[in-house]
């Protein structure tokens, strides 16, 4: 929804093979790295991105609580007592270790769900856009079926029939599986404008295959418009991973996700506040921090600075 | 335009057809609505359980099962409204489900439509201002409030909202916005039918603000993006080129080419939202279409399930029929591609 | 071709808002609506309304005796609609209500259990039809069999203690007598007409009588679903439920007086039951907020702790008939063992599980010692004090003394196999999940491995693996319900032999021909005290096997608007509408 108009706004002048001419000329991608590096709101925001992911993974080592040991001792502490840096919940859970453990069930729901998506909506795209009429049809009224289908009765039906679904893996799989449509349209349209242009032609007439003109003539030039929906796709998953679990789905304890954190939080705003605020926050910064890495990226690429290169 | 109309029509008819043939199949292959019967205490019999199979039909196959659900889909009829008479089956305690679907698609409409209406001003508003003054400190402030926006959870902004509403109802000593349902409890038995409308009007508020908020959340982005595009293209340059003052020119091609995509975005957006809001209708007590889904998952009832999903379907795929055509007559250049 | 740039998740996913605009936009709201406000001010001209906010889901029937009419909301809505000659008092006992009987004695003739009952003569129908012999004795022949080949009906809840009715006899209109088969005596025989709260409702015979066991029984099967109503002529109550009362699409149900009711009167003008659900913030605003005036939702810590705050509010903690345990699947090899299932009852240390789970909600919270009888019932008996504290040194000795060897993970080994067991118990349920995590962590020192295995399969049937009926378990952790009827007990104690070579609910399919017969005496006793005192004996005997392990009751909570009197907590399957006709506004 936000960032890429129809008719492809994030349309990028094709990038040519820099060994195929005299000049190197430095390559759109080099050229939006630069940019993206230079922007400080999202170089500031990947930096804290990466902190909190590395931090989620490597600290629960460091730290003596588990998030699966129930400190019998210390139910419902206010954080900094009993050695609780953050508090501890109804059960002694310690805060911190389930915030850690939350975030990095969170992580793999971005990863997952984000990697299905974007592989599945790439090649659909590509290859609809590509090769157009049958094919193009065909898949194209998969996407429609695909779009008409709640994913949520879908992920729902599914937990229930496979407890295996019923995980941070699971409900990220089925994320992915039903978040591609969207993509696989802007890519189709960018490949069905791409492919009428003379570089094209001039490759196929120098008896590339099909394959290497997918794969090294288009993509690249459709590189930003994934990179903006990889983003925007990211920050969805963490918010839909936690409106699945509030509605009862999704990851089960004594597994935990900051959707589930929150969703327990939730009743608690007033009594034991810890456990209500730093759940919240920490999803609204992660979410913050990926939406603006989005938007560096889209800014990175914008083509109203690009010069025009063949 | 026509013959695309007509092809897109014939189209949605067969997505739909697909698409229900597969929800069907995916929750009656694992569905078991009986489990409710086996906690009970004492244990029913086998021949209790086999009776109820029989009533339910889950004794046949699953195809066959399917093939007589799509047969007694459609009918038509002179005195509906669009010639169109749906029958879903009945659901598990074996009422008719399309009369209740009917019932909770009119309370859920009346949440939606007054948000959707609010949102879009309010995507309109922010949109265009952060637009027009982007990378400037009033964009970036309502980038952020965006943000934020997308990113707090339903429940958690529902809760925040309760409470100031609650607080503001102390303050005026009087009940002004309620928190639950979407009219008085047992009101009907007293109440003349204007004070009843007003009881509901009052209750509408809060979830649609909670709802208004989310969607325009996106939307606002949408807006702001279009607003920029528009804002830097070449004929508003060459309008200014020409002499023409900036405002006159914002107003006359800017803001109306910068409205097209957003009224797209509305149309399609619009056709998800009716068959969702699901939280918000658990949070707010409404008992309309999410609730209605919810349950039918709950006591694992096929027909039900999958008669919200057509109904779902239908409104999703009607707003992408919209969607294309607005689309197509608003924007010259796309018809000719 | 139009693009669409988003995933396509319902727009629900997305999120939410500023704080700030929450704050200002309510305002604006306030400021516009003022002119409506007095409008929607005192609408309500009758003020001596309560609504009651029913945390549970809403019933789709009105007839008590199907299972589609069995649910907490029809017994909250019914319970002194379909009134009963006797009621569930707070203390699990029946207690005699004078308006509907004016006696009921009990005599043993000849080895034979014979209960002769007067009718008050006052006593009608809403329609103003007498309530006669006529009807109690239809009551009695229409629940005697589940067997449609006997003239009975599949689709009823129970035959229980109907089914060992042999006779009876008219003596006239308000005065019958019913005799027990020889040798069968039912000690429990006042809950056969303890009305829709006690799942027993007398049958109007003019109301119910189609003409033929089968006519009937398919009449009852059809129940009344909740948009009919309930047909005239068949409550007996203070309340009456009329159809156009019933609000389907809003989950409302309006009681209003009966006018043929013959008893005091009902102090309040209405009863609004509205089906809220029970979600902590819906409830505790809701109640702030004035929309309701009285909730019984499930209890949670912040959900009792907010509450509490509320001002002007009474909010009471009680410990109802449900009560969790642990069976052991005695099919698994390990815990066919009675020493292996007494280590794990002696490395758990009840008081602590329930001081983690329960005392956060109150201070009155208990073990359970007894699994016939719950601490609030009358002739509860702690048989359970050995294992009152966790005893690891008697737990580890018992394994040893078996020969158990404690592997390299400091798991036992017993017979080659290590003592890992998985606890079964249901999804999505909090305290269930605390009270398994807190388990395992007590029985990881004595060298017992625990996992935990939430599923919804726990309930269904023999095709699900993972069902106890399949018996697919190796713990299992799920509550049941006590009540005054003890003999509702014996489908789950008694050996599969006893039961005829089916299990029953006796999914451990433990057996103990001693405790078979205690049960079995139990059940037939003639009176109420010896009934406790069987009970007891059986209890006793089970303690000793340790088939099942009694956990801890769980708590209910009511919170009502101080402004209205009469309100009293029943913890039973009666609930706090019980008396609901003594409710006033102060």
């Amino acid at each position: 929804m936000t960032g890429v108009a129809p008719g492809g706004a994030a349309q990028v002048l094709p990038v040519g093979q820099p060994d195929d001419f005299a000049s190197a000329p430095k390559s759109q991608g080099r050229i939006a790295l630069g940019r993206f590096v230079r922007n400080k709101v999202a170089m500031a925001a990947t930096l804290l991105f990466v902190l909190i992911v590395v931090v989620s993974f490597v600290a629960p080592s460091l730290y003596h609580w588990k998030y699966d040991h129930a400190d019998l001792d210390a139910l419902s502490v206010q954080p900094g007592r009993q050695g609780h840096v953050l508090g501890t919940d109804e059960t002694g859970f310690d805060l911190l270790a389930r915030l850690m453990r939350g975030t990095q069930r969170d992580f793999v729901v971005i990863v997952v769900s984000t990697t299905i998506a974007v592989f599945l909506g790439t090649f659909v795209g590509a290859v609809a856009g590509y090769y157009g009429k049958l094919i193009d049809n065909l898949l194209m009224r998969m996407v429609d079926i695909m779009l008409v289908v709640p994913s949520l009765v879908i992920l729902i039906v599914a937990c229930k029939a496979f407890p295996a679904a019923a995980t941070a893996q699971g409900i990220a799989v089925i994320f992915g599986l039903f978040g591609w449509m969207g993509l696989s349209r802007l890519v189709r349209a960018q490949v069905l404008s791409l492919r009428e242009r003379e570089f094209v032609e001039a490759a196929r007439a120098l008896g590339a295959s099909d394959l290497r003109i997918v794969l090294r003539h288009l993509i690249p030039n459709v590189l930003p418009t994934i990179l903006v929906f990889g983003t925007l796709f990211a920050a969805i998953s963490i918010v839909a991973e936690t409106s699945v679990t509030y509605l009862g789905y999704g990851v089960q304890p004594p597994d935990t996700s900051l959707g589930l954190l929150v969703t327990r939080g939730v009743d608690a705003v007033d009594t034991r506040s810890w456990l209500f605020y730093y759940p919240g926050t920490l999803i609204v910064v992660i979410v913050l921090a990926v939406n603006l890495i989005g938007e560096g990226i889209r800014k990175a690429f914008d083509p109203r600075h690009v010069q025009v290169r063949e | 335009m026509l013959v695309f109309t007509i092809r897109r029509f014939v189209n949605s008819v067969f997505v739909l057809l697909a698409a229900s043939f597969f929800v069907y199949v995916f929750c009656a292959w694992k569905y078991d609505p009986l489990a409710v019967y086996r906690a009970s205490q004492p244990p029913k019999s086998a021949a209790f359980f086999a009776a109820q199979r029989r009533a339910l039909g889950l004794d046949r196959p699953l195809v066959a099962r399917y093939w007589d659900w799509l047969s007694h889909l459609v009918r038509f009829d002179f005195h509906s409204l669009i010639f169109l008479k749906f029958n879903f089956g009945t659901d598990v305690s074996h009422a008719e489900i399309a009369p209740q679907l009917a019932t909770r698609l009119e309370v859920t409409s009346r949440m939606i439509l007054v948000a959707i209406v609010a949102a879009v001003i309010l995507a309109l508003l922010l949109g265009v201002i952060s637009g027009l003054r982007h990378d400037k400190p009033i964009d970036v402030t309502i980038t952020i409030l965006t943000f934020v926006l997308i990113a707090l959870p339903t429940f958690w902004f529902a809760a925040l909202l309760k409470q100031g509403a609650i607080a503001l109802n102390d303050a005026a000593s009087h009940r002004v916005f309620f928190t639950t349902g979407d009219q008085t409890f047992g009101i009907e038995n007293y109440g003349s039918s204007g004070e009843i409308r007003t009881d509901q009007l009052l209750h509408l508020v809060l979830p649609t603000i909670s709802l208004a908020l989310l969607t325009a959340s996106g939307w606002i982005r949408y807006q702001r993006q279009s607003t920029i595009e528009v804002l830097d293209a070449d004929y508003l340059r060459l309008a200014r080129a020409k002499g023409v003052r900036w405002p006159v020119v914002v107003r006359r091609h800017g803001v109306r080419n910068a409205l097209i995509p957003l009224v797209t975005v509305v149309a399609l957006d619009v056709g998800a939202l009716f068959g969702g809001a699901i939280i918000t209708e658990q949070v707010y007590v409404w008992h309309g279409m999410g609730e209605y889904l919810n349950e039918a998952l709950k006591n694992q009832d096929v027909n039900s399930v999958v008669g919200w999903v057509m109904v779902s379907a239908i409104f999703v795929v009607v707003f992408n029929l919209l969607a294309d055509i607005l689309y197509g007559v608003l924007d010259p250049r796309v018809r000719l591609a | 071709m139009l693009t669409v740039s988003a995933p396509s998740f319902p727009a629900d996913f997305g999120g939410q808002s500023m704080r700030r605009t929450a704050r200002i936009v309510p305002v604006i709201a306030a400021i516009s609506l003022t002119a409506t406000v007095v409008v929607a001010c005192g609408s309500d001209k009758q003020t001596k309304v309560l609504t009651y906010g029913e945390g549970t889901t809403f019933t789709k029937n009105l007839f008590p005796l199907i299972t589609a009419g069995n649910v907490t909301s029809a017994a909250n809505i019914l319970g002194r609609v379909l009134d009963g000659a006797f009621r569930i008092a707070p203390n699990v006992t029946y207690q005699q209500d004078s308006d509907q009987i004016t006696s009921a004695e009990s005599t043993m003739v000849n080895g034979q259990q014979v209960v002769r009952i007067k009718i008050n003569p006052k006593a009608v129908w809403d329609d103003g039809q007498p309530i006669t012999s006529a009807d109690y004795v239809f009551t009695l022949d229409a629940q005697k069999s589940l067997d449609p080949a006997q003239g009975g009906c599949a689709s009823l809840l129970s035959d229980v203690g109907f089914n060992q009715v042999e006779s009876h006899q008219i003596v006239n209109d308000k005065e019958f007598t019913f005799t027990f088969i020889k040798d069968q005596a039912f000690a429990d025989w006042r809950g056969l007409f303890s009305g829709a709260s006690g799942s027993a409702p007398l049958l109007a015979k003019h109301v119910f009588d189609k003409g033929s066991p089968k006519a009937n029984c398919d009449y009852m099967t059809a129940g009344w679903p909740i948009a009919d109503g309930i047909p005239d002529g068949a409550s007996n109550g203070p309340w009456l439920v009329k159809k156009a009362n019933i609000n389907v699409d809003s989950k409302t149900v309006t009681l209003v007086h009966n006018p043929k009711y013959w008893g005091v009167k009902p102090k309040l003008d209405r009863i609004v039951y509205a089906n809220i659900g029970s979600e902590s913030d819906v409830v505790v605003k809701a109640l702030k907020n004035h929309e309701v005036n009285m909730a019984y939702p499930q209890p949670q810590i912040d959900l009792i702790s907010n509450l509490k705050k509320l001002e002007g509010f009474t909010t009471s903690i009680s410990f109802g008939p449900q009560f969790e345990h642990l069976d052991f699947n005695t099919r698994n090899p390990l815990l066919a063992i009675k020493e292996v299932r007494q280590a794990i009852a002696y490395g758990i240390d009840r008081p602590s599980l329930v001081k983690a789970t329960l005392a956060q909600f109150s201070d009155q919270a208990s073990v359970l010692g007894n699994r016939l009888l719950v601490t609030n019932q009358a002739g509860y008996q702690n048989n359970g004090a050995d294992y009152d504290k966790q005893d690891t040194g008697k737990a580890t000795s018992l394994l040893e003394g078996l020969g158990a060897k404690k592997g390299t993970d400091g798991i036992y080994v017993l017979k080659g196999k290590p003592l890992n067991f998985k606890i079964t118990t249901t999804s999505g349920n909090p305290l269930r999940d605390t009270t398994v995590q807190i388990i395992k962590q007590q029985l990881q020192p004595i060298g017992i491995g625990i996992t935990e295995n939430a599923t919804d399969d726990i309930f269904e049937d023999k095709t699900h693996p993972q069902s106890l009926e399949a018996g697919g378990f190796d713990l299992a952790l799920f509550a049941w319900s006590a009540g005054p009827n003890l003999s509702a007990n014996n489908s789950i104690y008694q050996s599969l032999d006893a039961q005829g070579g089916t299990q029953g609910q006796n999914y451990t399919h433990g057996g103990d021909p001693k405790v078979d017969s205690l049960l079995t005496e139990m059940a037939q006793a003639d009176t109420v005290a010896k009934e406790i005192e069987f009970a007891n004996k059986a209890d006793q005997g089970l303690w000793s096997d340790m088939f099942t392990l009694p956990l801890f009751q769980k708590p209910t909570v009511l919170s009502f608007d101080n402004k209205y009197t009469g309100i009293s907590d029943n913890s039973t399957q009666a609930g706090p509408l019980w008396n609901n006709d003594m409710f006033a506004v102060k």
